[in-house]
């Protein structure tokens, strides 16, 4: 058969065809597009309504963003602004308000001399984080850093004296010495017992009085010198708040007069636009009055459904059911009211074309001889224009009408009111084109005009917002001064004081011991009156309450004096208090503090709920449990109001550090799961392995399990992270002003009231920023490790 | 030759309670104890203390007693007159029913992102990407007051609702969009078989409830069919049937009529008002959580290798019926886990309600009570333990059902 075909067949080709260039349709872009874009019905579909989408966004946000106003004092500068370059108050964004306010943002009340402080902490923050994140590419001995960091942070950010942090970090050098001499002896569980004691003695016992050691030896050292300084400070301080003053006054007389330019450009640029006002007001009560002739017309034509469905008059049938009846009434009623309507709307449309609107001729005379306006096409519309009484007369025959329409009137006569409203309203409609159109016209004639005076306001904001930029560096300064010299008194006063307070403890002490010992001895521990049992008498009360003074006394002087020592004998940075902090750096700070501190915790919670000692494990579930199953405000409400309860008489503590305990708890639950999962990756093998090698059970976690655990889980604990510094703006209910707070605070001002899109705007792009880079190491991370890991 | 000696007995050393890892254990677990029951106890009587320092004492009278202040938002009657208890149950059921709406609404949002961001189509994969980053990325609360921000200040006046005015209801006369809230119609039953217009409804459920247990018959006896005979009968419109007819054969009876809002004077009246606060936090729940349901669908649905869908090809299915049968059911053993668990957020989640003044339970016996009665242990305790019952009670039902769908291995 093969045979035969080959004889049949009349051409072979021998060479093979060259390649073709495709048709344009299956190549390139175009390929693309079809392939991905429209490749069938449906496709096409989405691709439309997404386009659509992403076009009414953008043409909603890009003007709004970009023809912006960045140089303005306030919103109402801003608008200002906005005006004399054709937008409504909505069409352009007020940057103004970032650039006048984003430091705070970002910083809180933190004092501007010291941002160098937090700045530095989070630069060292990352050179902390890399021998976590690249131990392969640092020196091993880097990792005694990220130790020493959290030390050194917190120094940073809140100052005072160097031997603080200091003395808390040789508490955890105590507690490791005493793990390791004690566990040679009597073994882990009583060594890891006796390094808790130990360290918790060294903090709760020692600190303290070594701490007011030094303070009091370095401050005795100081007192003369510094009583000297302060006594020239209060000397010199006035004189230099006076020369503030003056320069502060200067400042603003020069704000002032920039103030009056701008004012004048605004003006002129007014006495241009004029004649577009004047045109202006002849349209908006016309427009108002055509709004109100709709009105009435479909008033009418609710009125012609109501009669047609009812055939006439709205009455029910004499048997009817209660319920028609009612139907009945209100339809009638309806009906009623809508024949009011449309006669009322008819006398308002009336009254603001008889009130508010002038003759064409007005018109005429304004453009031409008040303005000097010479373009002939704008005469030409100004003669189309028709009187006031063309509008008025038919309006005022159907108002007449109107109020002559009764629900027995018949539909054809309603009809003919109706159709000679809508003749009016046709005629008012064109009248209102036209109208616009000069306006148009005017705009377009006086555009030239406006160029300069609109450049001119623009450089003159940008000289403004410079003259204002410099006059809050002053006032910062003369802030600072001020603050200094009032400081400065108190704490001269205090010193002054120093002596006579030290040489009373004595006697106070003295009270004290011998008021208590009157009491019976069953009372002794009591901390408020209202402890008494309800016989107690008069006399015990009496007793009970001196002695709490004579207490309350004794420990408030003993605290003022502790506390002038350590202004006087602190060597180190300036203390900031924690209410300065807020923003960003509050959120980072929460943040940052939350995953570090709930790192060791959320470590041996994990253990624990894997560990196979019931009590131990039970008490791990129920933790975390309850940590997760509770809301993060819930837990800084009760950080807020009861943390107080649950700890000893008398504590009271900084708000900031309450919310970072309570969010290190609610941290390390979550990482605590984390870190399970990690456990979880990891196979028995490795467990088996160490055991094998007889390695304890801590030698064994610490050396082979929690080593590569840790790892897996490093990108779990980034998304917490991302989580929790999400999570921290919930910190302004219970007031610290984090970002969210300051954005409050900002619209709190009288400048920037009503602001709120710039700042949403602002705050949720750096949120925006910090977790989706963050989200995209962490990915990264993931990836890297499952290589790693085939 | 060896002999077989007994180990030595070796008796009971106190020493062991330490070294010996058979008695460790127990040695731990009693210090555990002991140092739980000390921390318990020093927090108590700490508690204790402070509380009679400020002459309060521990107790939940103040359940019972009137409450004194009004709640804009209830499901079950409630006047000022009511106790703190009903005012905590109205605040139960409001967050209940934000959570509820929230995971309806994140749910299809989610899922249609999901899917959307495996699309071919660049443009629409790229528009769900930043949809989800873009929530995914920034404060749940800054968008929450952003939405209410838009409801308030972008919305009409209510008084440009009236003949003459700038703004007009949408679809048809029937939703009014306003500055204080959304306006929709409402369905009244005129008539009702019963007095209260609760027990109505709820008869329409029980009928509704009837319907879908026979629908499930339907489902099952084709099912059977198709076991017998390979062919599945088409039941679409016998389920459609049953499931619509009943239910509107009785609102027909009962006379169930929309009722349109209609403006009156300063306000609309009739209708359902959704106030400002439900709908910014009923969004921005659902938007933010539906940005999470769509990385787990999207990661659910990668998580199925090709082979499946190949194999399933290869055996003649059809892609719809690949889908339902082979790529979902896998897909949703993935799923549900890590959507329950958004679901939990979700709810924990509404108690941002207290941005927007949303009377949720947090605002009503975290809030109001508590500030009136001056009960913070107590209320935070109750507020606490609601929050903590529902969130075990929705993973409880979560470890039943990965029991029930879990891979059977060896």
């Amino acid at each position: 058969m093969s045979d035969t075909h080959a004889q049949t067949v009349s051409y072979v080709r021998e060479t093979m065809i060259d390649e073709q260039v495709p048709p344009v349709a299956e190549a390139g872009v175009i390929k693309w597009v079809r392939a991905n874009l429209f490749s069938g019905w449906l496709n096409i579909f989405l691709t439309v309504i997404s386009l659509y989408v992403v076009y009414l966004a953008l043409s909603l946000v890009l003007p709004w963003a970009f023809g912006g106003v960045w140089n303005a004092g306030s919103l109402t500068e801003c608008r200002e602004v906005l005006f004399s370059f054709y937008k409504s108050s909505h069409g352009g964004a007020c940057w103004a308000v970032i650039e006048d306010r984003w430091l705070q943002i970002m910083f809180g009340f933190y004092p501007p001399e010291l941002y160098w402080r937090p700045i530095s902490a989070f630069a060292l923050f990352f050179v902390a984080l890399a021998p976590v994140l690249f131990a392969e590419k640092v020196p091993n001995q880097l990792i005694w850093f990220s130790f020493a960091y959290p030390f050194i942070a917190t120094w940073l950010i809140w100052g005072g004296a160097f031997w603080v942090p200091v003395l808390v970090a040789i508490g955890f050098v105590i507690g490791a010495l005493v793990l390791k001499g004690l566990g040679k002896i009597v073994g882990p569980v009583v060594a890891n017992l006796g390094a808790v004691v130990a360290a918790l003695f060294w903090w709760g016992a020692i600190i303290g009085p070594i701490n007011d050691g030094l303070n009091q030896m370095i401050g005795a050292g100081r007192l003369e010198s510094t009583l000297a300084r302060l006594q020239e400070e209060v000397d010199r301080l006035p004189r230099e708040v006076i020369a503030m003053e003056k320069i502060s006054d200067e400042k603003a007389v020069g704000i002032a007069a920039a103030l009056d330019v701008k004012n004048g450009l605004l003006q002129a640029m007014l006495d241009i636009r004029i004649e577009e006002f004047s045109i202006g007001s002849q349209i908006e009560p016309k427009e108002i009055a055509l709004r109100r002739l709709v009105g009435a017309e479909e008033s009418l034509e609710n009125l012609v459904a109501i009669l047609n469905e009812w055939d006439g008059d709205p009455t029910p049938a004499t048997d009817a059911p209660q319920a028609d009846v009612s139907k009945a009434q209100y339809a009638s009623d309806r009906a009623t009211g809508l024949i009011q309507d449309a006669s009322n709307l008819l006398g308002d449309a009336i009254a603001d074309i008889e009130n508010d609107t002038v003759e064409p001729s007005v018109v005429f005379t304004n453009m031409v001889t008040a303005a000097g306006i010479a373009d002939p096409l704008i005469l030409t519309d100004v003669d189309v224009l028709v009187s006031k009484a063309t509008l008025i007369d038919p309006l005022t025959v159907l108002q007449v009408r109107s109020t002559g329409i009764t629900l027995q009137s018949s539909v054809d006569e309603i009809g003919s009111v109706r159709a000679e409203i809508v003749a009016v309203i046709v005629s008012l409609d064109a009248d209102i084109a036209i109208l616009n159109g000069i306006q148009d016209r005017i705009v377009v004639s006086i555009e030239d005009g406006l160029v300069e005076p609109q450049a001119a306001l623009l450089r003159q904001m940008a000289r403004l917002s410079a003259l204002r930029d410099d006059a809050s560096v002053v006032a910062q300064d003369s802030f600072r001064i001020s603050s200094a010299q009032s400081d400065g008194r108190n704490f001269l006063s205090s010193l002054m004081s120093l002596p006579d307070q030290e040489a009373s403890l004595n006697d106070l002490q003295e009270r004290t011991v011998s008021l208590r010992d009157a009491l019976p001895r069953n009372q002794r521990g009591l901390i408020a009156v209202s402890q008494l049992p309800a016989d107690a008498n008069n006399d015990e009360e009496a007793a009970l309450s001196s002695y709490l003074d004579a207490k309350n006394d004794e420990l408030s002087t003993q605290a003022s004096i502790s506390a002038t020592y350590a202004e006087l004998g602190s060597v180190g940075l300036r203390p900031v208090d924690s209410r300065k902090i807020g923003g960003f750096m509050l959120a980072l700070i929460i943040g940052i503090a939350g995953i570090v501190l709930s790192l060791p915790l959320g470590i041996l919670l994990a253990l624990g709920r894997q560990s196979h000692l019931f009590i131990v494990n039970k008490i791990c579930v129920t933790f975390i449990e309850v940590i997760r199953g509770v809301p993060l405000i819930v837990w800084l409400f009760t950080g807020s109001l009861l943390l107080n309860y649950f700890l000893p008489p008398g504590t009271n503590f900084d708000l900031l550090l309450r919310v970072i305990i309570m969010v290190t708890l609610f941290a390390a639950a979550y990482i605590a799961e984390v870190i399970r999962g990690g456990l979880a990756a990891l196979s028995t093998g490795q467990y088996e392995g160490a055991d094998s090698l007889g390695l304890s059970y801590w030698q064994s976690m610490q050396l082979i399990v929690l080593p590569q655990a840790m790892k897996i889980s490093i990108p779990g604990i980034v998304n917490t992270f991302i989580g929790l510094f999400k999570d921290t703006v919930l910190v302004v209910f219970i007031g610290l002003s984090d970002p969210i707070g300051f954005s409050n605070l900002i619209r709190a001002d009288t400048d920037w009231n009503g602001i709120y899109w710039e700042l949403f705007v602002f705050i949720g792009a750096l949120f925006f920023l910090f977790c989706f880079s963050m989200g995209r190491y962490s990915l990264y991370l993931e990836k890297k490790l499952q290589r790693e890991h085939r | 030759m060896t002999t077989l000696i007994d180990p030595p007995k070796i008796s009971f050393r106190l020493s062991q309670l330490i070294y010996d890892t058979r008695y460790r254990s127990i040695t731990i677990q009693v210090i555990a104890s002991i140092l739980l029951i000390a921390g318990i106890y020093w927090l108590v009587n700490n508690t204790i203390q402070n509380l009679a320092a400020l002459g309060k004492d521990f107790d939940f009278g103040f359940l019972t007693q009137p409450a004194g202040y009004d709640i804009n938002q209830r499901l079950i009657g409630y006047t000022s007159q009511s106790s703190h208890g009903m005012a905590a149950l109205v605040g139960i059921l409001n967050t209940l029913l934000v959570a509820f709406l929230g995971c309806l609404l994140a749910t299809v949002l989610g899922v249609t992102a999901g899917v959307l961001r495996l699309s071919n189509n660049w443009v629409v994969s790229r528009l769900m990407a930043v949809y989800v980053e873009g929530f995914r990325n920034v404060p749940l609360l800054l968008w929450i007051i952003a939405i209410m921000a838009l409801m308030t200040e972008g919305m009409s006046r209510i008084r440009e609702f009236r003949v003459g005015g700038d703004a007009g209801m949408i679809l048809n006369d029937s939703v009014a969009v306003t500055n204080r809230g959304i306006y929709i119609p409402s369905v009244i039953l005129e008539n009702g078989f019963m007095t209260s217009s609760a027990m109505n409804w709820l008869v329409l459920l029980v009928i509704l409830m009837i319907s879908l247990f026979f629908v499930r018959g339907v489902r099952k006896r084709s099912d059977s069919v198709q076991e017998d005979t390979g062919v599945r009968p088409t039941t679409w419109y016998k389920q459609l049937i049953i499931l619509v007819i009943p239910v509107g054969l009785v609102m027909v009876l009962m006379g169930a009529e929309l009722q349109y809002p209609e403006l009156r004077g300063f306000n609309f009246s009739d209708g359902i008002h959704l106030r400002n606060s439900l709908i910014a936090l009923w969004l921005a729940l659902s938007l933010y959580t539906g940005a999470f349901i769509a990385e787990i669908v999207r990661a659910g649905i990668l998580a199925i290798s090709k082979g499946q869908s190949e194999a399933a090809f290869a055996l003649g299915l059809r892609p719809n019926r690949t889908t339902s049968l082979v790529i979902l059911p896998q897909a949703m053993r993935v799923i549900i886990p890590p959507l329950i668990s958004q679901y939990l957020n979700l709810t924990k989640n509404s108690s941002l309600a207290i941005a927007v003044g949303y009377m949720d339970v947090r605002s009503t016996l975290g809030g109001i009570t508590i500030n009136q009665t001056g009960r913070e242990l107590e209320g935070m305790l109750l507020l606490g333990a609601f929050y903590l019952v529902l969130s075990l009670t929705i993973s409880g039902a979560m470890n039943v059902y990965n029991n029930r769908t879990q891979l059977q291995e060896r």
